[in-house]
């Protein structure tokens, strides 16, 4: 396996973009954990889109945790 | 160390947002996150939510265009997070990826609803432009993290390949959809894609 081949193919982006399929996805994995320079690669394309996603964080009311948490004791203590 | 350890338990980033300078001192990987959230644990889930929940508010405003539904819709999905948290599968993706396609899954829900096809039936533009300025104008949550910087580094990305980007990441479309909707050839969507992941790469690593 060439990993550089493999990374210039462009599927580790599909991957991290969610457009493969689940058989396409189950054989990137696989090969990243055979080849470690792969996974980090993998890993470090993941990141730069979960950093695009921080850019978008907005400020929200500080109420809603306290809400969201009532909800969440509610079904904790209803076993729901 | 195995070369499978590499990619399943050895993960470069400990934090969901690494290059952002934290406001908040408390940190704690997402695996130990996960597990605290698993055994119920109400700091685990304050730790979640402050980590998470401003990326996701700001996606689903995104994504909905109006704040008060981001609110609930945020609301929706965190309970959903907490109720599926055994459902996280690490192998599949990052903690962050998983609760992103809760909560988009949550606003394509709303977005698809009869509720929602109503409001818009009877809001005029004007109206609904000045609503979402009213409801824009909430308190500020005082834990919120810095993102500015982050923010500085995504609009360094050019706007052609940040379309396409938003289009598959944000909205969750496919490369065909993405394709119809943006008036792209098919090989340009997937080219974009590609290349512009790849830029991210690179503005975030430096």
């Amino acid at each position: 396996m060439n990993t550089e081949d493999y990374i210039s193919s462009g599927i580790l982006q599909d991957y991290c973009l969610g457009l493969l399929t689940n058989i396409e996805e189950g054989k990137v994995e696989k090969i990243c954990n055979e080849f470690p320079e792969l996974g980090k690669e993998l890993q470090l394309l993941r990141l730069a889109l979960e950093n695009y996603a921080g850019a978008m964080t907005e400020e929200r009311k500080a109420v809603l945790y306290q809400d969201i948490w009532k909800i969440i004791k509610t079904i904790k203590k209803n076993n729901i | 160390m195995t070369a499978a350890n590499v990619f399943t338990t050895q993960p470069l980033h400990l934090s969901p947002f690494i290059t952002q300078k934290r406001v908040t001192a408390t940190f704690v990987d997402s695996a130990t996150l996960v597990q605290m959230i698993k055994s119920g644990n109400e700091k685990g889930f304050h730790l979640l939510y402050d980590n998470y929940s401003g990326a996701l508010f700001g996606i689903l405003k995104k994504l909905v265009h109006r704040t008060d539904v981001a609110e609930d819709l945020l609301q929706d999905a965190f309970v959903k997070i907490w109720k599926n948290i055994d459902g996280f599968d690490p192998m599949r993706g990052s903690l962050f990826t998983w609760m992103l396609q809760i909560a988009r899954n949550q606003a394509i829900d709303y977005l698809r609803s009869s509720c929602y096809r109503q409001q818009m039936s009877h809001i005029d533009n004007e109206a609904y432009a000045h609503h979402v300025d009213q409801l824009s104008n909430t308190d500020a949550n005082i834990c919120i993290v810095e993102s500015k910087e982050l923010k500085n580094k995504a609009n360094q990305l050019d706007s052609k390949y940040a379309a396409v980007i938003d289009m598959i990441f944000i909205y969750g479309c496919t490369h065909e959809q993405t394709s119809r909707l943006l008036n792209l050839p098919l090989g340009t969507v997937k080219s974009r894609a590609r290349k512009g992941l790849s830029l991210l790469k690179n503005i975030f690593s430096q």
